[in-house]
Order: structure tokens, then sequence, then C-alpha cells
């Protein structure tokens, strides 16, 4: 068999603590023992709250946090303990999605040029041939920004909160990655967009195999998109399945809980949910 | 008959303009009333006017918004004496809740003095404002040794809740929440709800819920108003708006609002994007977007008609009820 795509290991991470009372170094277990596969083409939500863990397993994948024991592999690869060169190189292929489209793109640069860095940064094209132009306005008109030559040309102030979430995922989409890592990706946008952009994800997983790991609190869109449900709870994988299982048969305490509390918009009698 | 706790009547706020922008109609002609213990939710996109109409209410506006039409709060219209008319009304009467707590307490106070400083001048003495606090710790879930500590050494939910308390600290009838519980984990949210749907019960205290949130606004409160580019397009019972929604707006919102269980090809995405609030349209402010619009919705602005709902909707062409077969 071929290894997966992504494989993370009975990963562990710490952060330093340090207390001002206390000489002795301290650590926060922040990532406690997880283990996660993806192949081609899912679509894999992380779900928990605040604290526990998600963002910090996110990071790990690019080397933001570096793990204290266990191993992240990208196509059987080894991604953990690489030089940064080597390591940049690998990634390529990883792409992250950013949670707030109105803070992660630099105000000063244009549509075009925000999209066509990570083409320099990997060195794909050349300079004065087009070519990076070109694949630029393709990537744009792929992300439902079209014609590109109304966009390449603005500056993040001058577009709505869904536009510039489709800027960020077009400069993620414009090195063609095979796994794309989105960490609250619509939380920062209105419902009425949110559809939009998930819509956009699912289409590149479906048009070009693209894995999608999305981290996100928000239990209904996770079950309304994704294939697998990975839910957690103060660093630890407390339980994952195919959606429909974890949805519909938690068998652990604290699924129970997260979905029974989840606000239903079409349950027949309106009311709180008792807490015992 | 009484007449309703607060009455809103063709409420409309503008800001000034402050450089060369253009004055901005923020608030358009917005008219609903609460009485005692109801539970009005408002709903809509960022920037449809739900905040802006809690802080009009409270006098908290910036210095360029002008404030015009009548609210009145147990039949006192209290606009009529200008801004300090809402000033009066902050703690007594009407409370505030906002999104983050942090930002609301103050991080160099225990929060027992923050809670005794919300509370009426006059009155009581030293142990009776003491007892108090303890009391509206325990009103709120949380025990009496919170009073000695910082907001920095409490959690985001514990946070919200001593926001509540020290709102109820005042005694009020009606709580403003302005996405009050947006940043708290859902297990936290579904607490500070049912604390407030405990308040709204036990102390008949009526509460207007500011939120882009549907399902959390459908669960809490009886009564649901649609806010579109700064109107109040669709009111009514939150039941039979979810049911039969007359604007297209509202029909949208909720297809667009995924329902635990519900998969993808039932979402849809609302096309298009509000209106600058600077635009004077002449016809209705989501014709645009809408998938209903014809011809006169583009030059004739709908007024508010009475809606088989029992509330009303502002809309030429409202959604048919044969159409759910």
């Amino acid at each position: 068999m071929s290894a997966p795509l992504l494989a993370i290991r009975e990963a562990r991470i710490e952060y330093p603590v340090r207390k001002a009372s206390s000489l002795r170094r301290r650590t926060q277990r922040a990532v406690d023992d997880v283990s996660l596969e993806l192949g081609a083409g899912e679509f894999v939500a992380i779900v928990g709250e605040s604290g526990s863990g998600k963002t910090s397993l996110a990071n790990a994948i690019f080397g933001l946090v570096p793990l204290a024991a266990g191993e992240i592999s990208l196509r059987g690869e080894r991604i953990d303990h690489l030089s940064a060169r080597r390591a940049r190189r690998l990634r390529r292929g990883a792409q992250m999605v950013l949670q707030d489209p109105y803070d992660s793109l630099d105000p000063t640069l244009t549509v075009a040029e925000i999209v066509a860095e990570p083409l320099i940064v990997y060195g794909i094209g050349s300079r004065g041939d087009g070519s990076r132009e070109r694949l630029v306005d393709e990537v744009l008109e792929s992300v439902g920004l079209s014609p590109a030559t109304d966009f390449r040309d603005r500056h993040p102030h001058q577009l709505s909160g869904g536009q510039r979430q489709r800027v960020g995922i077009a400069a993620c989409l414009v090195v063609t990655p095979d796994l794309l890592v989105a960490d609250e990706p619509v939380s920062m946008l209105d419902v009425s967009v949110r559809a939009g952009i998930l819509d956009l994800l699912d289409r590149q997983r479906q048009e070009s195999e693209t894995a999608i790991l999305m981290i996100t609190h928000d239990l209904p869109t996770a079950a309304a998109y994704c294939d697998r449900m990975v839910v957690m709870k103060d660093g630890a994988v407390v339980e994952q399945g195919p959606v429909a299982q974890v949805v519909e048969n938690p068998r652990d305490p604290y699924t129970v809980e997260l979905m029974r509390v989840t606000p239903r918009l079409r349950q027949e009698t309106r009311g709180v949910a008792r807490m015992p | 008959m009484n007449p309703p706790l607060l009455e809103v009547a063709g409420l409309d706020v503008f800001y000034a303009p402050l450089d060369e922008e253009p004055r901005r109609h923020i608030v358009r002609d917005v008219s609903f009333s609460v009485s005692t213990g109801q539970r009005l939710g408002l709903v809509g996109e960022s920037g449809a006017g739900k905040s802006t109409t809690l802080y009009a209410l409270l006098g908290l506006l910036p210095g360029n918004a002008e404030i015009s039409g009548r609210i009145a709060f147990e039949g006192v219209d209290v606009l009529a004496a200008g801004h300090s008319g809402l000033v009066a009304l902050r703690g007594h009467g009407i409370a505030l809740v906002t999104q983050s707590a942090m930002n609301a307490l103050n991080p160099v106070h225990r929060i027992g003095r923050q809670l005794r400083e919300a509370m009426p001048s006059g009155g009581r003495g030293r142990a009776a404002r003491r007892a108090r606090v303890d009391e509206l710790l325990d009103r709120v879930g949380l025990p009496p040794s919170v009073a000695r500590r910082y907001p920095h050494e409490l959690s985001g939910g514990m946070r919200q809740r001593v926001a509540i308390a020290i709102a109820l600290a005042s005694e009020p009838k009606l709580l403003l929440a302005d996405e009050a519980t947006t940043a708290l984990d859902t297990v936290v949210q579904a607490r500070v709800v049912e604390l407030l749907h405990e308040l709204c019960t036990e102390l008949d205290l009526a509460i207007v819920f500011a939120s882009h949130h549907l399902a959390l606004v459908a669960q809490l409160c009886d009564t649901l108003a649609t806010m579109y580019a700064g109107r109040i397009v669709e009111l009514g019972p939150t039941e039979q708006i979810r049911d039969e929604p007359q604007h297209p707006y509202t029909r949208l919102l909720f297809e667009a609002t995924p329902d635990l269980g519900e998969r993808k090809e039932h979402l849809r995405s609302i096309p298009g994007a509000p209106p600058p609030l600077s635009d004077v349209l002449p016809g209705c402010s989501f014709e645009p977007r809408c998938p209903r619009a014809v011809e006169g919705c583009r030059v004739r602005n709908p007024a508010v008609e009475p809606a088989s709902h029992g509330g009303e909707v502002a809309c030429l062409r409202p959604e048919r009820v044969e159409a759910h077969g």
C-alpha cells in the first residue's frame, strides 16, 4: 500500500511556561499523542473548542511549532526535524488557508502580487515571459474572481471579506498543492458567503484530488462538508470517524455533549438545552 | 393595556461625513417594540445595522451620529429629551452586554468592586452591597470567591457571566446583548444562552439579542427580526418565520445556515453584497441580490405590511406559502 498523503503519528506538542515564582522549567502540553491520516481527495475536519490543540497541530504540519515527540510525514517522507530549506521544498505541496482575510493579506500589495508571491518563492515560471501572469489569471478565475482583469490590480481594502478569502485561497492554489490546511476559513465571514468559500474548497478537492484538512469549532459546517470528523479535547483526539457516525452516534461523552448543545435551526420545539 | 416596555418607531441613524465621505444612513426607519419578558432576536449580515440600533437606544453612538424617531421606554419618549434622555436610561432600566467581556471589564479592579460600582447609588449600606455582590454572582452561576478575582484570572465563559452580572446590578428591565456569546466555545455558549433564557423567565427580563448566529437566535428568542441594509425587513414569531419566511432575504439566510447533520447540497450562499449605506436607492435595497425581484422592486421601496405569520414584512413580492407544497 502506498503511504497516505499526510500521516501524523503520536504527535506531542509542548509549550514552555514561565512562572515568575519558579526557576524550574515547566511545559504545558498542547497536543498529546495525536495520530491522524489523510488520503488524497479527502475532506477532514478537526473540531474542538479553543485550547483543544487543533491549531497547534495544524501549525506543526508547517513546522511552525516543533514536535516534542512523534512524527509527521507527507507522502511517506518525514517533514518534522528537517532543515528549513528541505522542509520548504517538501511543503510546497501543502498550503495553509488562514482564518482572517482582513489581516493576512499585505495591504500594500495588489491581488496579482499577493497571488504571484508563492510562485516567486518556489521559483515557478520566470519573470518577464508572462508565464507567472498567466498562472495568476488562471487561478483568480478558478476561485471565482472573474474576470481576472477586474481584480488583479486591486488592493485588499477594495475587496469584500469573501473576496479577500478567495485571494488567500488563490495564493495557496497557484502552486498546485495536494494538501490544503484551512484554519477556520470562514469563521470571520458572513453566513451569506460561507457556503461559496466552502464550495470552492470542495470543488478543488473533487476536481484536483486536493486533500483538505479543515480546523473549525463550527460543527454544523464541518458536518456539512467533510467526510471524516476528528474531535479534539484538551490536546487529545477523543473520537474520530465518518461524519454521519460521529454526528448521529457519538461515542465519547464529550462528543455527545458537543452534539447536544449545538443549537439546531429546525428542531420542533424551541428551548434551551438543559445542562446536567 | 399597558404600553410595551420599549417602543421604537421610525428610528433613523445617520453618520455625518468626517472627511470627504458621503453621509451614511445606517439605520433606516426601524420600528419594533419589546414587552416585559419578551426575547427579540436581531439577525442579519455585518453592517445591517444591528449593533447601531442597540447602541442608539443607549446614546452610545459617536458624536457624528444623528438620531431621529421615537424611542419610548415605559411609555416615556426618551429621545424627546435629546441625548441626555438616552444617557439616563443607562443603568436605569436598560443594560448592555457586549461581545468581548475582556474589554468590558476593568483589568485592574477586582470583580466585586466592578459589581458594586454598577449598582444604583444610594439606599444601601456597605454590608448590603457586599451581600448583593454574592447574590449577583450566584444569579449567574458563579461562586462568591469570584468577587476577589481579577478579570485575567477568569475563563472566557466566567468573564461573560460577570459581564451579565454587572448588567444585572442596575436591576434593568431590558437587556441589550450585542453578539454576547459569539466569542465563546459551543459548550460555554450554550450555558450562557441557557442563563439568559433563565433570567428572562425568572426575572421577567426582556432581551434584545443581536447576533449573526441564526440557529442560536432561533433557539433563544420568541420573536425574530431580520435586518438588511439598515431596515427591519421582516419581523414576527420565530417559529413561523423559520417555517414560512416571507421575505426572500430571510429565506436565503436560513438556507445559508447549516443545521447539524445537513449536507452541503442543502446550503446556498447569497450572491452579491449589501449596498454601501451611503447609497440612496429608490427601490428595495435587497433587489440587486433578490431571486424574486421584478421591475417594480427597483423603483418602489416596499412599505412594512402585516404578514400572514402574524408579524410584518417589507417586500413587494413576499414568498408564498404554497411554494412549500
